[in-house]
């Protein structure tokens, strides 16, 4: 169990994916909801606004089945319904489009023609970075719920989109996006995630002792991470996604986004990640000491700590240091020596 | 939650409840996968996991099949690969079935059964109450059944647990996660290799 100084900690944060934030007596920020971004923080990403290619609304898009069971008013209108604003998405920071459905809010990509869809958009960037990274969904897959009798495969990878970087020096290299791995569909049934995208909120430490909202949700009830979700009530998903860039060190000139296939590639943010680990993996539980200026007189929550790329899985206070109890043991309790 | 949904059941037989008795049980294959109703099988006498040598034309296979669930079943079906070729439906449902039957087989393949209710769904993560057999294998020596369809799908599923274990998966230790990419690589290269064999270029 590695034991570290409040200096070392933070040294190391600042070398490594994860920007620790310490604020004191700020309130918690609630737990179901990202964050959102209130500026841009360090050079560590460069969020992109897409608000000049945004093509298509909510509505435009239109009522899909399906929708419905994001819940809210979508229950009632089939619309999709994402997170939009500034926002934090699993920790990375995006600049998404109105929340409002009457908005263009989102980049639609798709090969067949549609009044509200593109064959391609192209952003200028004159940037380098280590991971470009997306807030995309897709429509859903159909063949995920076939009729009886239809005997079909689930479009798993299939190819929705790419995204083409151009450097400086004119070298192209293109990233793929498909389907279940890069990006997904607002919802999905049980087990069906993205394998190389996470849905928008940050994971929280669950208890064993959390409140249960049915009896039937005890298996819920484990010591561990999760509330990977939409970010709020009647929203469906957003996946993001982290693309390795080959040529770190080199300026991109431009991205450019374009559809791979008929079914539409929804795009809603886009950030520039500037370290060289992947931003999306958790990593094993590390256990970090961080010695407060009054840290036994202090209320313990009065301090609260933050990661962006990260789960604080437990705080706690350790008790005060008491030498005489915790030192002197009785000669007998210890085999008569 | 309801006790017993969304498990797979494996024969263990007399043998002691212990993790490598269950392990190998599931390897042998006489398994089941349900959201409640159990569902038992058998081709020939041979239990699922099992094979059944047949000649090069097919044959005729007799066939057995049981359920018992607390929630009604409508429909029990045995399957070759992929089709139903035997089935029992109870339009009232039934929280016990059963279906022994001769069915006819065209060549190697895989045999199995499946039941369904019309019910629910009756549980709170909205299951549907449903379960399926492994197979029991028909072998026709000198053949094997090969899926094209089925043998891209499961390249992709195997790429995507890649592409999972290089992202998103926390990592094990150096030995462990070697171990693991192995694992992947030679499923890979197996389906790669039955392509090749095939002639099916990829």
């Amino acid at each position: 169990m590695a034991r570290y100084s409040r200096r070392q900690f933070l040294a190391g944060c600042g070398a490594g994916p994860t920007l620790t934030k310490l604020a004191m007596g700020a309130p918690a920020a609630p737990a179901s909801h990202p964050a959102p971004l209130e500026k841009q923080p360090d050079e560590k990403f460069t969020p992109v606004s897409l608000a000049d290619y945004f093509n298509v609304s909510s509505r435009q898009f239109g009522p899909k089945a399906r929708a419905k069971g994001l819940g809210g008013a979508s229950r009632q209108d089939g619309l999709i319904r994402v997170l939009g604003g500034k926002r934090r998405l699993q920790g990375i920071p995006f600049l998404l489009g109105d929340q409002d459905v009457e908005q263009k809010s989102w980049v639609a990509l798709s090969l067949k023609e549609h009044p509200w869809s593109s064959q391609g958009i192209e952003i200028p960037l004159g940037r380098n970075a280590h991971y470009i990274c997306l807030a995309s969904f897709c429509d859903w897959d159909e063949n995920e719920t076939p009729p009886p009798g239809k005997d079909v495969f689930e479009k798993v990878g299939q190819h929705l989109g790419k995204v083409v970087l151009t450097y400086q020096d004119g070298a192209r290299h293109d990233l793929l996006i498909r389907r279940r791995y890069e990006t997904s569909s607002p919802s999905e049934p049980w087990g069906h995630d993205c394998y190389a995208a996470l849905k928008p909120e940050k994971f929280h430490p669950t208890k064993i002792t959390d409140p249960l909202p049915h009896g039937t949700w005890w298996g819920a009830l484990q010591i561990g991470v999760g509330g990977d979700a939409s970010g709020g009530h009647g929203l469906g998903w957003v996946w993001v996604c982290a693309l390795s860039t080959p040529e770190p060190a080199k300026t991109i000139e431009t991205i450019r986004l374009e559809p791979l296939a008929d079914d539409p590639w929804i795009v809603c943010g886009l950030s520039l990640f500037h370290r060289p680990e992947y931003p999306l993996r958790r990593e094993k539980l590390s256990l970090f000491r961080i010695t407060l200026p009054k840290p036994t007189s202090e209320p313990q929550n009065r301090w609260q700590l933050d990661l962006d790329l990260g789960v604080i899985a437990r705080t706690f206070v350790p008790p005060a240091f008491q030498p005489e109890s915790e030192l002197w043991i009785p000669a007998a309790r210890r085999g008569g020596h | 939650m309801a006790s017993g949904v969304n498990r797979v059941y494996a024969f263990i037989g007399r043998d002691e409840f212990t993790f490598a008795n269950w392990a190998a049980a599931v390897r042998k294959g006489n398994t089941f996968v349900t959201t409640g109703p159990l569902l038992f099988f058998s081709a020939e006498d041979r239990s699922p996991g099992e094979e059944i040598v047949m000649d090069r034309k097919g044959g005729t296979v007799e066939v057995s099949a049981k359920v018992q669930s607390f929630v009604p079943v409508h429909l029990l079906e045995v399957v070759f690969n992929g089709h139903a070729v035997a089935s029992r439906e109870e339009p009232a449902g039934a929280r016990a079935l059963t279906l022994a039957a001769k069915v006819q087989v065209s060549g190697p393949g895989w045999l199995a059964a499946r039941c369904s209710s019309r019910l629910g769904p009756v549980t709170n993560w909205k299951f549907k109450i449903a379960a399926h057999t492994s197979p029991a294998y028909l072998r026709v020596p000198g053949e094997e059944a090969f899926s094209l369809p089925v043998a891209t799908y499961f390249l992709e599923l195997i790429e995507g647990a890649q592409t999972y274990l290089e992202t998103l998966a926390v990592r094990p230790d150096e030995e462990r996660f070697a171990k693991i990419r192995k694992t992947f690589a030679d499923a890979r290269a197996v389906l790669h290799r039955r392509m090749h064999e095939y002639g099916i270029p990829h």
